[in-house]
């Protein structure tokens, strides 16, 4: 109870600094005569530059602060078996939303992959612990709903930079929501009231992934220029390509569906390809021969 | 008769014409392929050839990157709009900078080279340009996606851009270089000043 009301406080405190940054954190727009500034002005797509600057700069230091040295607690004193035991497991517990998200996009050849790599390595692979279905050739992919509203044409909106979430759009907030709501863990933490098991699997996900990219953040920071600028072009063309599941931009027809399906690269026997809405789409899965998409 | 001679004539010419570009661009595409081979061949000799230092490795990757890549073409892209605003002294300092920059960035990330290998999956030649896809893997990783943007109009193909897992090398640098040349108003001495600071040759 005490707790609660210290978290909703803290919530509306929260509310409050965002509304007041906010209504003071739109970026100028540029002089409209200035052909240079607008065109970068619109490139960027980040009209709430200044809120965003600041949060990336509070994200910055709790980083530093916290989640930088835990990673590095668990990245040294976890074998790295162990480490991939973690990872496997995670991934594991996503598999009902990525295989929802596989069939809102009408991939059901990925749908097929992602259910059958949810019992394999829940059962074999020990609750997720092994990721058994991998060697069985059923390679892991990611799915959110911000990527399926991406692949129904849903613009991104403008650029956000959330406290404690990171880089986020409005396509992909929603996301966030969406898939919360579809994840049957959500509901088990409130039905039986143990939310936290939610908040440790956050807080184990965002450890495993600072851990696991420690010296590619590191570097990155040290060669950027403008740091915030990177990881904002970097994160929107990451969502770009995961919308894509790492095929080529030029190639995809429509979602599943490549150039390369129609026209093979020897120029023989075109493959008749019925494009109906319905029909389910060639060789979805395995992304044009060495595309390499593991984390798509 | 003439006419129809002439016809033939023509249509011949047009048939051999047409079968030669088929057969260059062909070629063309075997060359691309080997052309990202030896970049890539070039860019692991040379910095192997290097001492461990990150200064070594700058100045190791700066001849690969002035032969193999379209370095002031690069440089025009980082600064968007900005690149006309500037005076040609200054676009010719900028260069230099920028291929300093590039290689001391990334002949640093060299160090964590053990052994991977580059394959090259398909070539998509469109004459004047071409992307190579290629997947890098072996090592401790699990691989990655590394897309090769050509230009092949000139006499010697040269590397536009370089895309890994989808992330383009040219997009993210214009990103950052706009967003600071926006911040100080177009006047790009802080840039300059900060591209050198980050430099390790020169």
């Amino acid at each position: 109870m005490n707790f609660k009301l210290r978290f909703d406080r803290m919530v509306l405190a929260t509310g409050a600094v965002a509304a007041t940054l906010l209504m003071s954190g739109c970026a100028t727009p540029p002089d409209p005569t200035d052909e240079a500034a607008v065109e970068a002005y619109n490139e960027a797509n980040d009209p709430l530059e200044p809120m965003n600057r600041y949060f990336f700069e509070i994200n910055h230091v709790l980083d530093e602060l916290v989640l930088k040295p835990f990673a590095g607690y668990y990245h040294t004193a976890l074998p790295q078996f162990a480490q991939d035991g973690v990872r496997n497991a995670l991934r594991n517990l996503h598999s009902p939303t990525i295989f929802a998200n596989d069939m809102f996009q009408g991939s059901l050849d990925r749908g097929g992959v992602t259910a059958g790599r949810f019992f394999i390595n829940s059962t074999i692979g020990l609750a997720g612990l092994f990721d058994v279905a991998d060697s069985f050739g059923l390679k892991y992919h990611d799915e959110d709903f911000g990527q399926t509203l991406g692949t129904y044409k849903v613009g991104e909106g403008p650029y956000l930079m959330l406290p404690v979430l990171g880089p986020s759009n409005p396509r992909d907030l929603t996301g966030h929501v969406v898939d919360y709501a579809l994840d049957p863990l959500t509901w088990v933490g409130y039905i039986y009231n143990v939310g936290w098991i939610n908040t440790i699997r956050g807080g184990l996900e965002g450890l495993d992934t600072r851990a696991r990219n420690m010296q590619a953040i590191e570097e990155l920071q040290k060669g950027s220029v403008d740091f915030y600028a990177t990881i904002r072009s970097l994160y929107r063309q990451h969502r770009n390509d995961a919308i894509r599941n790492g095929e080529d931009p030029n190639d995809v027809i429509s979602q599943g569906i490549t150039t390369e399906d129609q026209i093979p690269s020897d120029g023989k026997d075109a493959p008749t390809v019925f494009l109906l809405p319905t029909a389910k789409a060639p060789d979805t899965g395995s992304a044009p021969q060495g595309q390499v998409s593991e984390a798509n | 008769m003439l006419n129809r001679r002439a016809f033939l004539a023509a249509a011949a010419a047009f048939l051999l014409l047409g079968t030669d570009l088929g057969a260059s661009r062909a070629v063309a595409a075997a060359d691309l392929s080997a052309f990202v081979s030896e970049v890539a061949d070039a860019s692991i000799t040379e910095l192997s050839k290097a001492d461990p230092t990150d200064p070594a490795r700058a100045a190791a990757l700066k001849p690969v990157l002035l032969k193999y890549f379209d370095m002031p073409g690069l440089a025009r892209h980082v600064l968007g709009g900005y690149w006309k605003k500037i005076s040609a002294e200054q676009q010719k300092e900028f260069i230099d900078a920028f291929i300093n920059y590039v290689a001391s960035v990334y002949g640093q990330r060299f160090k964590e080279y053990n052994g991977q290998k580059l394959e090259v999956k398909r070539v998509r030649d469109q004459g004047a340009s071409a992307t190579v896809f290629t997947a890098v893997a072996g090592g401790d990783d699990q691989g990655a996606r590394v897309d090769w943007e050509i230009n092949s109009s000139g006499a010697q193909p040269l590397v536009e851009d370089i895309r890994v897992e989808g992330l383009s090398l040219a997009d993210t640098h214009r990103q950052e270089f706009t967003s600071v040349m926006a911040q100080h108003g177009g006047d790009i001495t802080t840039l300059m000043g900060i591209l050198k600071s980050k430099s390790l040759v020169n």
